[in-house]
């Protein structure tokens, strides 16, 4: 075993770096996922028009992790839109991971995880470059989350 | 002896005015100013404790006031103070006063009670309505003046030398005034409830007499996080300078840091300049290098602090331990609903890992935060993580620390560490609960490795920890076999390990396993060597059976993929690897079962954790 947190070795981290400078600014994705967000909530609300969303928790920022954890990144967990005590059927359910997933791909957000599939309790993941990821999920409260992965913010660049 | 609204109304401020004028004045003239306070008799008139306080003034005021100028300055603050105040009471006693008379009320100077007046001529009830309207303004101007004299009376007794002096900011309050002068409380709700009345400035007072101020037990995490960062930033500015100055030290003898061209040590007769030279640098050297010893911790920690608006700095100390220390919260744990106190185990240092830490706490409450909102009832309760780095987790050579390989073996193998950091983990959680608001928290304990270890005996520390349920993964043993030894409920134990974790080893008795334990990589050789011993005899390793094994204990999931998640649906979750990656999120994204489940149980949704097939 070696220490917990092993740095990232210097070839790698710098494979790294030039990864992040490839991809948008971090500026730039946080808005990008935010709008991806604002779109999922859209047509979710076109499909139940009765949805109030809210907001509970804030945000929550941090460095980037490995590999990028030499680099200037950061990265940013947008806050959950929810909508609470809301009867989305299992058609309905679908058309609003059909519409997740079409605009996570705009973000190359193409990876899918599905936590958990039943009737009534659903939790969907689409991950992209530098898990950069679109959550929707159902268990009797809609949710839809946000994640920018690692960016290098824009004066970083 | 108490003040009565006779002994107000007796009050001259200007009088003690004229000891502020006296003693301010001459401060510095120490001699005059003694003579001066020695010929004012303001105090003649006075009952009181202020009164009784005096009988032994005048003569030692005056020695105490020549031998210590400051002293005099402390008696003249302390009297223009009590001048104020006392103004401030009769203003109060007035208007009260007045109040009363259009009421057709009065005061009764000698039984302090509001009654009718002469002039009153109405119902019995206007009389007790009035006096309920009235008597507790009465009260409240009484307690203040009972401060303001007992104040005065302890300006003099220190005068007189019958109290040390103490550097304290001063409290009009007595039982603060004589908790400042004394060590802080040690129990957590006793420090909660003082610090909870404390002004800034004697917050402040308190952090300039003692910079780990911050990681008192109890006080408010807002607090913490605000002495701590000073204490940081102090230790920062002072561990780069030594650094800088160890540079310039190595940059002027380069050979000397690397141990060559050393002169030789003098003798007797054979004195010689460069020997002296050597030694005059080495101590500098030293003592540089020993002043910026924690300076990578101290910039990890900095670094971590300053990643999120959201985190606060729960501990700083480099001076308990062998290693430097530090816990970061992330979401603010006296608010939150949820907390959780993640203790982590081999190697572990603070440069090394309190970012990483703070990283996964992070993730894990982000995640936490997600299955709450996804919850009908829970969308709007709130989760702290807390990274905790409070003890010295053993060090194994080779890794981190290169020298430290004896030490750490003996460290892995025994539990003497993890008794010391249970001891003050307990005190930790203690602390999070003494400080919560609105009642207690749900307070999860999460160890990991040796870590899990320390957790399993703080929950065994004496007394109620105020720990709703706790998480093991990868853990070599906890030193307890069912709930309750824990000081939980059943259901309320959960564990996990992936199928090659190594530290298996710690548990497999046969024999085969003499012959591979000394095969494993470091440190696990020496886990499996050690336990295996005991595990001849008692069928478990050195720290108990293994929890992850223990049908008392819930078992939760590691594997990959699409799983069933033992609710009739089906996951797809990235499984973990050997002895690290239970909290770890993957690099590329996603979510293993362990991040989900570490989440689930933080979150109070332990029925939603995917259990071990």
């Amino acid at each position: 075993m070696k220490q917990p947190y092993e740095p990232t070795p210097p070839t790698a981290a710098a494979k790294a770096t030039e990864t992040l400078k490839s991809l948008p600014s971090f500026e730039d994705t946080q808005t990008q996922v935010q709008v991806a967000i604002t779109q999922i909530t859209a047509t979710a609300s076109q499909l139940i028009p009765s949805i109030t969303w809210e907001t509970p928790h804030e945000g929550s920022g941090d460095n980037c992790e490995r590999p990028y954890e030499q680099t200037d990144g950061k990265r940013y967990f947008l806050p959950d839109r929810v909508a609470t005590n809301v009867v989305v059927s299992e058609p309905t359910w679908a058309k609003i991971q059909e519409a997740a997933k079409g605009v996570a791909a705009q973000l190359e957000a193409t990876q899918m995880q599905v936590m958990k599939d039943e009737p009534g309790n659903h939790d969907v993941g689409f991950y992209g470059p530098t898990g950069l990821f679109i959550k929707v999920g159902y268990r009797g409260n809609l949710v839809v989350s946000g994640y920018t992965g690692c960016r290098l913010p824009r004066d970083k660049k | 002896m108490t003040v009565t609204v006779a002994d107000i109304e007796r009050w001259s401020a200007e009088s003690v005015r004229e000891v502020f004028h006296a003693a301010g004045a001459r401060g510095t003239a120490t001699l005059e100013a003694s003579r001066q306070l020695s010929s004012l008799a303001v105090f003649d008139t006075w009952e009181g404790s202020t009164a009784e306080a005096r009988k032994h003034s005048n003569a030692s005021i005056r020695q105490d006031l020549d031998a210590h100028g400051n002293e005099s300055l402390a008696v003249a603050k302390a009297a223009g103070k009590a001048a104020n105040d006392i103004e401030h009471v009769q203003s109060e006693l007035r208007a009260l006063r007045a109040d009363a008379a259009e009421l057709h009320m009065t005061i009764d100077p000698v039984s302090n009670k509001i009654v009718p007046g002469s002039s009153f001529n109405g119902p019995p009830m206007e009389a007790l309505i009035a006096e309920m309207q009235l008597q507790p303004r009465l009260d409240a101007i009484l307690a203040e003046a009972n401060s303001v004299d007992a104040q005065l009376a302890a300006a003099i007794n220190m005068a007189d030398g019958d109290v040390p002096m103490p550097a304290a900011p001063h409290d009009n309050r007595p039982e603060i005034q004589q908790a400042l002068s004394q060590p802080l409380p040690t129990d957590p709700r006793q420090l909660h409830d003082l610090w909870d009345k404390l002004t800034p400035e004697e917050k402040d007072w308190l952090y300039s007499r003692n910079h780990n101020i911050g990681n008192a037990n109890g006080m408010a995490a807002n607090d913490r996080d605000h002495y701590n960062r000073l204490n940081l930033a102090d230790q920062l500015t002072s561990a780069t300078a030594a650094a800088g100055r160890a540079d310039a030290l190595r940059a002027q003898h380069p050979d000397w840091a690397q141990g060559h061209n050393i002169p030789s040590p003098n003798e007797p007769g054979a004195i010689f300049d460069d020997r002296l030279a050597y030694e005059d640098w080495q101590r500098q050297y030293d003592a540089a290098r020993g002043e910026s010893k924690y300076l990578p911790d101290l910039q990890a920690v900095s670094k971590a602090v300053q990643a999120s608006p959201d985190r606060k700095l729960m501990l700083l100390d480099t001076q308990t331990g062998k290693q430097a220390r530090a816990a970061i919260a992330v979401g603010d744990p006296d608010t939150a609903t949820h907390v959780s106190v993640t203790a982590p185990g081999l190697n572990t240092t603070v440069h090394g890992a309190i970012e990483g830490m703070a990283s996964e706490a992070t993730n894990v409450r982000t995640e936490a935060l997600r299955q709450l909102s996804l919850t009908p009832g829970h969308a709007n309760e709130s989760v702290s993580a807390i990274a905790w780095i409070g003890y010295d987790p053993p060090q194994v050579s080779g890794f981190d620390q290169p020298g430290a390989s004896l030490a750490g073996g003996w460290g892995v193998s025994h539990d003497d560490i993890a008794h010391a950091g249970a001891h003050d983990l307990a005190g930790f959680y203690d602390g999070i609960q003494a400080a919560h608001h609105d009642g207690p928290a749900d307070l999860t304990a999460i160890g990991h490795s040796y870590g899990s270890l320390t957790t399993g005996l703080a929950l065994q520390e004496p007394g109620d920890h105020g720990v709703s349920r706790a998480l093991f993964y990868g853990s070599p043993g906890i030193e307890a076999s069912a709930p309750q030894q824990l000081h939980l409920q059943p259901g309320h134990v959960f564990t996990m390990e992936t199928p090659d974790d190594p530290i298996q080893w710690v548990y497999d008795g046969p024999p085969i396993a003499h012959g591979v334990a000394p095969l494993l990589p470091p440190p696990f050789n020496i886990l499996a060597e050690d336990a295996l011993a005991g595990a001849d005899a008692s069928g478990a390793g050195h720290f108990g059976p293994n929890p992850a094994t223990n049908p008392n204990f819930t078992h939760l999931g590691t594997a990959p993929s699409v799983i069933s998640d033992g609710h009739g649906g089906t996951l797809n979750l990235q499984g973990a690897h050997g002895h690290s990656d239970y909290p770890r999120f993957p690099d590329g994204g996603g979510l293993r079962t362990t991040n989900y489940n570490i989440a689930a149980v933080l979150a109070g949704l332990g029925n939603q954790a995917v259990p071990q097939k």
